[in-house]
This record gives structure tokens, C-alpha cells and sequence, in this order.
């Protein structure tokens, strides 16, 4: 049987492609363990993160200038030791939102944001302890309306939905300290990123791991 | 993998073995624009690519590289959030289409089946999360080559490629919902045809 030159030639090329294509399953990667369509979760719990950071910072250092009878005193006019008392478990919440965003992170399989370095000024009144917390819980309420739509996985949804509506309460409670309605408005106003970084800016320094 | 191997295999050698002697050959390259639908986000997103194709009859083999940017960008990243993300897949093919028997001959139409290797890439704006998964993938799908002279003419082609590996080895059950990465690739180019006599 005579052979074709060129039938040789074409199933050569075949082959060779068959080859080529057979051969890209061995450079795939399988050590890989993540996926890219947690990444935009991921990214929004580590913005989140950077807001609790600050949030816990403020009541953990900030009730620690009130120590004292004389300064606990200042804080009569908003309702004495009961009011302290609220602040810090509301600065336990905060730690408490740290801890439940972080795991969140792990989980998706990602890595948290690194503790970041927090600087407030001493407090020297309550009043100026409680109009940075109303503005800090504030930022913290427009921080979290502004991600709610982005969010994929309902897990990370419910979870950062169900710290939203906590960072709502730590507000009301913190206007009406401030002389403020609880719910001046219907509805509130998300931040831009840029706008929420910006405002945080002033107490927030670098973000490293330990 | 190794029965994904040895499915492989059989299929290129299936395919090899229905290689007859052939009147002549036509080796085909196909530059392309392709738009790409993310199923999740429900967006289709630009890029583009390449394809070789090699036509013996009715038996069509050859290789693309394909591009989709911004294949994990959200609808509206408002925030701007995620950085870039994009798939790159690169496969090799085999699969049937009508040969060209004359110069007249304008409508070539082709279905092929591919495998190969799907590279997903997401980062975030903030250089903390990045996320490089090689994938071996399987596609499948067909179009049309349109010849306008007897060297070139318009191509396009619709194609599914699939994922052939679980998004996590070990899912927690918060991203235990996530199916294997698949999408629809539609492309438009053109296409030069070599070796008509």
C-alpha cells in the first residue's frame, strides 16, 4: 500500500495539535485554591474593616480619658455612668464587627486588612468625645449603605447587613446624646469611597501587619 | 484529571483517525473582536483574540486565544472597588465544517469542541486581594465564515467555554453556591484563508 505524502502530513499536524492541546492540562495550576468572584466581597469587607478599625479605636481609647470621678461628671449632662456604660459595650461591638468582618475575609479565603494604627486627639470634654463619635458613626452608617448593592454572597450580605442596622442604632443613640433627632431623615445617603477615606483620614494612619 | 486525560486522548485520536486523504488544505487565521457575557453579573464584556484553524475536507483543527477584560468587574462598582479583572483562554480545537469545493463557495459554516486551558485573574483597588486561577476548560460552539474574495472573508462565532475544576477544594459553606466558571463568547472578525490553489 502506497502512502500519501500529504495524508502523512496532515494527520502529523493533527496529531500535533491534539498534542498541543492536550498538553495545556498539564500547565494548568491546580494548586489554586481561591476564586475571582469573591474578590469584589472580599474588597468591600476589607473597606468595611478599615471603618471598624476606627470605630473601635474611638470608644476603646476614647473612654479611657473618662476614668476619673471628675471626668466621669462630665458626663452627667448625657446621662452619667449609664451612658459610659453604653459607650463601651457599644466600643465591644465594634470590636465584635471586627472580629465577625475578618472571619468573613478568611472565609472567602482571602486575607483582612492589617490592624491600622488609629490616632484621636485626648478628649478633653465629653461633649467633644461625643461630636467625633457622631461623626465617626455617621461615616460608618454611609459606609455601609454605599455596599449593600455590590455584595454577591448572600452569607456576606446577611452578615454585613445585620452589622449595618447595629451601626444605625450606635448612631441614633449617639445624635440624640448630641441633641440630634435619631432619624433626621427617610432615608439616608451612601459616601463614595473617596468620601468616607477622606473622612476617616484625620484619625487613620498606615495599615501593617503586626 | 485523569480521566479528563484519557477522554482527551480518545478524542484526538477519534479525530485523527477520520482524517482522510485530502484534495487539498486550507489553513485559516481569524483575528477577532469577541464580546463575552458574564452569567453572574449578566454583562457582556469587550476583548478579542485570535484563531488558527486547519481545514482537511470536512475535518476542521486548530488553536485561539481568546481575551475578555473586566470578565469579574461588577455592574456598578460604584466604589470602584475591584481594579481589573479579566479571562484569557487558550484551547485547541477539532470538529467538522464544510469544505470549500469551489471559489464560489461563499458560506462555510464549522462546529468544533475544544479544550484547554482558562486563566481568571481578579484584583482589588487597594492591592490587598488578587486572585490568578489556570483552570482547564472545555468549549464547544460554531459559526460561519463568510468568504468575500477567495482569501478573505468575515467569521463569527459563537462558543461556550465551561471550567473544568470547582471553584474551592474544600468550599466553606459561604461560597459552597459557586458553580464552576462558564460563559457565552460571541466574535466577530475577519478571516484569511491560505492554501487554495
Amino acid at each position: 500500500m502506497k502512502n500519501d505524502p500529504q495524508a502523512d502530513t496532515s494527520r502529523r499536524k493533527f496529531l500535533l495539535t491534539a498534542a498541543g492541546a492536550a498538553g495545556l492540562l498539564a500547565v494548568a495550576d491546580l494548586a489554586d485554591a481561591q476564586d475571582p468572584r469573591v474578590v469584589l466581597d472580599a474588597a468591600v469587607l476589607n473597606y468595611l474593616l478599615r471603618v471598624e478599625y476606627v470605630q473601635a479605636e474611638l470608644y476603646r481609647e476614647g473612654l479611657t480619658d473618662f476614668t476619673t470621678a471628675a471626668r466621669i461628671r462630665q458626663f452627667d449632662p448625657y446621662g452619667g455612668q449609664a451612658t459610659i456604660d453604653t459607650l463601651r459595650s457599644m466600643g465591644e461591638q465594634e470590636a465584635a464587627h471586627v472580629e465577625a468582618i475578618r472571619s468573613l475575609i478568611t472565609r472567602l479565603g482571602m486575607t483582612p486588612l492589617p490592624q491600622c494604627t488609629v490616632n484621636f486627639p485626648r478628649f478633653a470634654t465629653a461633649t467633644e468625645l461625643l461630636q467625633t463619635a457622631f461623626a465617626i458613626e455617621n461615616v460608618g452608617v454611609s459606609a455601609y449603605l454605599g455596599v449593600v448593592a455590590l455584595l454577591r454572597i448572600p452569607q456576606v450580605q446577611t452578615g454585613v447587613a445585620s452589622i449595618a442596622s447595629v451601626q444605625s442604632r450606635h448612631a441614633a443613640f449617639i445624635g440624640l446624646l448630641n441633641g440630634q433627632s435619631p432619624a433626621p431623615l427617610p432615608a439616608d445617603t451612601p459616601r463614595s469611597r473617596e468620601e468616607v477615606l477622606a473622612l476617616l483620614d484625620p484619625y487613620i494612619g498606615t495599615c501593617s501587619a503586626q | 484529571m485523569t480521566a479528563l486525560r484519557g477522554r482527551a486522548a480518545a478524542l484526538a485520536a477519534f479525530v485523527c483517525a477520520l482524517v482522510p486523504a485530502p484534495a487539498h488544505a486550507d489553513f485559516l487565521v481569524a483575528p477577532y473582536f469577541a464580546w463575552t457575557r458574564n452569567a453572574e453579573t449578566e454583562r457582556w464584556v469587550s476583548g478579542g483574540g485570535a484563531t488558527a484553524d486547519f481545514a482537511i475536507g470536512w475535518l476542521v483543527a486548530g488553536g485561539d486565544i481568546g481575551y475578555a477584560a473586566g470578565f469579574f468587574d461588577p455592574e456598578q462598582d460604584v466604589l470602584d472597588l475591584v481594579a481589573s479583572s479579566h479571562v484569557l483562554t487558550v484551547s485547541g480545537h477539532a470538529g467538522v465544517g464544510l469544505p470549500a469545493v469551489s471559489d464560489e463557495q461563499r458560506l462555510l459554516p464549522y462546529f468544533t469542541v475544544g479544550f484547554g486551558w482558562m486563566r481568571q485573574n481578579a484584583r482589588d483597588r487597594e492591592g490587598l486581594v488578587e486572585v490568578t486561577r489556570n483552570d482547564p476548560s472545555v468549549n464547544f460552539g460554531g459559526g460561519v465564515n463568510l468568504m468575500i474574495t477567495k482569501f478573505l472573508g468575515t467569521r463569527l462565532d459563537l462558543r461556550r467555554f465551561s471550567s473544568l475544576r470547582d471553584p474551592f477544594e474544600s468550599p466553606d459553606p459561604i461560597v459552597a453556591d459557586l458553580e464552576r466558571v462558564h460563559f457565552w463568547r460571541f466574535a466577530v472578525g475577519a478571516v484569511v484563508r491560505f492554501g487554495r490553489d
